[in-house]
């Protein structure tokens, strides 16, 4: 008991001792009790975290090393990311919470039972309310585009208070089902997947837990609150946002909800985020909403690759997603904005065009009746239209800067793009990792197609 | 034999004859084989014992159920003169009993179960097998402050009303009065009570109010904790939640965020 808990606890008691350290080194002037150790400290915790579970799993289940490695695959990339995203967050209050953000998510990608998947939701989605809440755009940058004073605060209640009914819900489905089943487990659940999704009353409630769980990841019919959230927070915590959580929500899905759910309602919601996802960018005058209605879009692919293409593809796509995502919000060049471009948009060279043509070609080579065709036409349609809009902002940002010279005043896309550009903190880290991003998009495909060349 | 007579006390003290209604009639004639040990008293205990007593005995000959005798281990007088002090039982003892207790059987535990509870609603509290066993091995009730009894509550009641009393009775008497406008007009969270409705406020109310809230909260957790006797995990965990909590609160503290700013 105490030494399946040891890694959790450790890490309990240190997040404890890092509280109190951050509290003196931020009231005291003292050298030795430096802020920078903290964020040090911040920064390894995870690592450890991680190792020090993966250690625990090898002496709980003996089985290999690598066999570890590659079971948690997951759980790294979290690690990384966690730890790309802490570095461009300055106060300690933020880093601590993102600290406390992973480790929901990271027991969010291990939990079997609906209470702990509950809990782990909630420590994220908390974190991310508070991290909201902090890092809010100041009225100035709101005003230059367009936007109303203090919509930055308005959009972090309103996704306080949607993201707390949301949970409502989902709890209250939960405890439905529980009614109903009598259990929380969701092995025990697997154990009985037929009888358990034959049952009209389930498949209903089936229905509106995935009504809630769609509502945090973001998927089209409930993205509202996305769009407003990217508009009014600060850069660093859209990039946090946009990756994270998809990643630990989808990550759970993968390990533990797709075996125990096979039903596809979700097909509806895949067809709503890429329907608006596409549509709904065109004519949005800040760039940053385009990219939240881009992200739907992405969503609704990554959603349709679970139920149809599979987790390889999923995986591969949701990687290069990620990757693309990190060199947007660290942006600081055109140049680099018109690889992402061409890479989200989906053109050939970059790596971006690899992850959705694996996608459709799995779900091309699998089964096509009835409603998989019907999906994967509407899929490919709205991701050809989704072609236009990106090249559109790439257009802007090339064509109109050139031929006056100068920033037009009125409130479109150029202005508003080239503005975060010039500001862009650019430090030693971010160059580093922001060529990582480029060479990884363009360089992967080598690796995705070298199994068909060689 | 005085002992016994303790013990008899004890479960006339700890289970009330008013609850004995909602208890199934199966338990309910197991009640005086438990408490009373004599061969003769068991002779004349009801028929539905013995039945279910020799359905269990067969059960062990056949290896399927370990038969758990509950009349001797826990009331045997002798067992008890012979340890060398009546009132706590050796380590040996009870790490013996700790292996032991895992093979009661099922309707053994269900009948400790409802022993143990002084209402049906607490009955739902009382389930943890460390708080049957203290309460089946227990030789002198009444003075115990664990569980079973109703007793803790009058003690609560007594002291809640005395020290009520005091702070009540002893500003009255002795502290010198001085009443004004404003110690005499009513209290409403530091507002005028009787003033304009819009009037605009501080905001550090409500971090007050949060604050007060929060840990008004955690009193949530602490009932349930009390109430269920807790075992050594729970008790850890609980004191991990309390050192979170006022770790929270040391950082709440220490960043600044009680001062008062107007």
């Amino acid at each position: 008991m105490l030494w399946c808990i040891m890694a959790e606890l450790s890490l309990i008691i240190g997040l404890i001792m890092l509280i109190v350290y951050g509290l003196f080194s931020l009231s005291s002037k003292d050298v030795n009790l430096c802020l920078s150790d903290c964020y040090f400290f911040c920064s390894i915790l995870p690592i450890m975290f991680v190792l020090g579970s993966a250690i625990d799993f090898t002496n709980f289940y003996s089985s290999s090393f690598m066999g570890i490695v590659e079971n948690n695959i997951i759980d790294y990339l979290l690690v990384l990311l966690t730890i790309i995203i802490m570095s461009s967050f300055k106060t300690f209050e933020s880093k601590l919470l993102i600290l406390m953000a992973f480790i929901g998510q990271f027991f969010m990608l291990h939990c079997c039972d609906l209470v702990s998947f509950y809990i782990c939701l909630e420590i994220q989605n908390f974190s991310l309310m508070v991290l909201c809440g902090l890092q809010v755009r100041t009225n100035v940058e709101l005003n230059l585009i367009g936007q109303r004073p203090l919509a930055g605060v308005e959009s972090s209640i309103k996704y306080l208070l949607l993201s707390a009914f949301a949970s409502g819900f989902l709890l209250f489905w939960f405890s439905v089902l529980y009614l109903q089943t009598g259990m929380t487990c969701l092995t025990s659940y697997f154990s009985t997947p037929n009888d358990f999704n034959s049952a009209p009353a389930n498949s209903i409630i089936h229905m509106f837990i995935l009504l809630a769980l769609m509502f945090k990841l973001g998927a089209a019919p409930l993205h509202i609150w996305m769009i407003d959230i990217y508009i009014g927070v600060k850069r660093q915590l859209v990039l946090y946002i946009s990756t994270a959580p998809k990643l630990s929500l989808i990550g759970f899905w993968l390990s533990t909800w797709h075996s125990v759910w096979t039903d596809f309602t979700i097909l509806i919601f895949v067809a709503f985020s890429m329907i608006i996802g596409c549509f709904g960018a065109y004519n949005q005058p800040i760039l940053r909403s385009l990219f939240a209605f881009s992200t739907v879009n992405e969503i609704g692919l990554m959603l349709m690759a679970i139920e149809t293409a599979g987790f390889h593809s999923l995986l591969q796509h949701l990687s290069i997603y990620i990757v693309s995502m990190i060199l947007l919000w660290n942006n600081a060049d055109k140049r680099l904005f018109a690889i992402i471009a061409i890479s989200l948009a989906g053109l050939p060279p970059l790596s971006g065009f690899f992850g959705k043509a694996w996608i459709f070609g799995t779900v091309c080579t699998g089964s096509l009746s009835g409603p998989y065709l019907g999906i994967l036409i509407v899929s490919l349609f709205c991701t050809g239209l989704s072609l236009v809009y990106y090249l559109r902002v790439f257009r802007l940002f090339f064509m109109n800067q050139g031929s006056t010279g100068r920033p037009i005043q009125n409130q479109t896309i150029a202005t508003l793009s080239a503005r975060p550009l010039r500001r862009a903190y650019v430090n030693e880290f971010n160059t580093k990792l922001t060529s990582f991003c480029i060479i990884f998009l363009i360089f992967a495909p080598i690796f995705y197609i070298k199994p068909f060349v060689l | 034999m005085a002992l016994r007579g303790a013990v008899k006390n004890t479960f006339n003290v700890g289970f009330p004859r008013f609850f004995a209604g909602s208890i199934s009639p199966l338990t309910e004639g197991l009640i005086p084989a438990v408490l009373e040990s004599d061969e003769k008293e068991q002779q004349s205990s009801s028929l539905m014992v013995n039945a279910q007593k020799n359905l269990l005995e067969s059960a062990a000959a056949l290896g399927k159920v370990q038969l758990f005798n509950c009349n001797q281990r826990a009331f045997s007088t002798t067992s008890i003169a012979s340890s060398l002090s009546p009132l706590r039982p050796s380590l040996k003892q009870t790490l013996l009993k700790r292996t032991t207790n895992q093979a009661i059987p099922l309707p053994y535990q269900i009948q400790r179960r409802q022993l143990n509870a002084w209402s049906p609603a607490q009955r739902y509290f009382v389930e943890g097998d460390h708080v049957i066993n203290a309460e089946i091995n227990r030789t002198f009730q009444f003075t115990g402050l664990d569980s079973g009894s109703f007793y803790p509550f009058v003690v609560y009641t007594v002291i809640a009303t005395a020290i009520a009393t005091v702070f009540m009775v002893l500003p009255w008497l002795v502290a010198p009065q001085r009443v004004d406008l404003d110690k005499s007009s009513a209290y409403e969270c530091g507002f005028d009570a009787f003033g304009e409705a819009r009037q605009t406020f501080s905001v550090s109310f409500y971090l007050v109010s949060i604050m007060y809230l929060l840990f008004d909260i955690e009193i949530c957790y602490l009932f349930p904790y009390v109430m269920s006797h807790a075992n050594p995990q729970m008790f850890w965990t609980m004191n991990l939640f309390l050192s979170l909590l006022v770790v929270g609160f040391i950082y709440e503290w220490g960043v600044g965020a009680l001062e008062w700013r107007s």
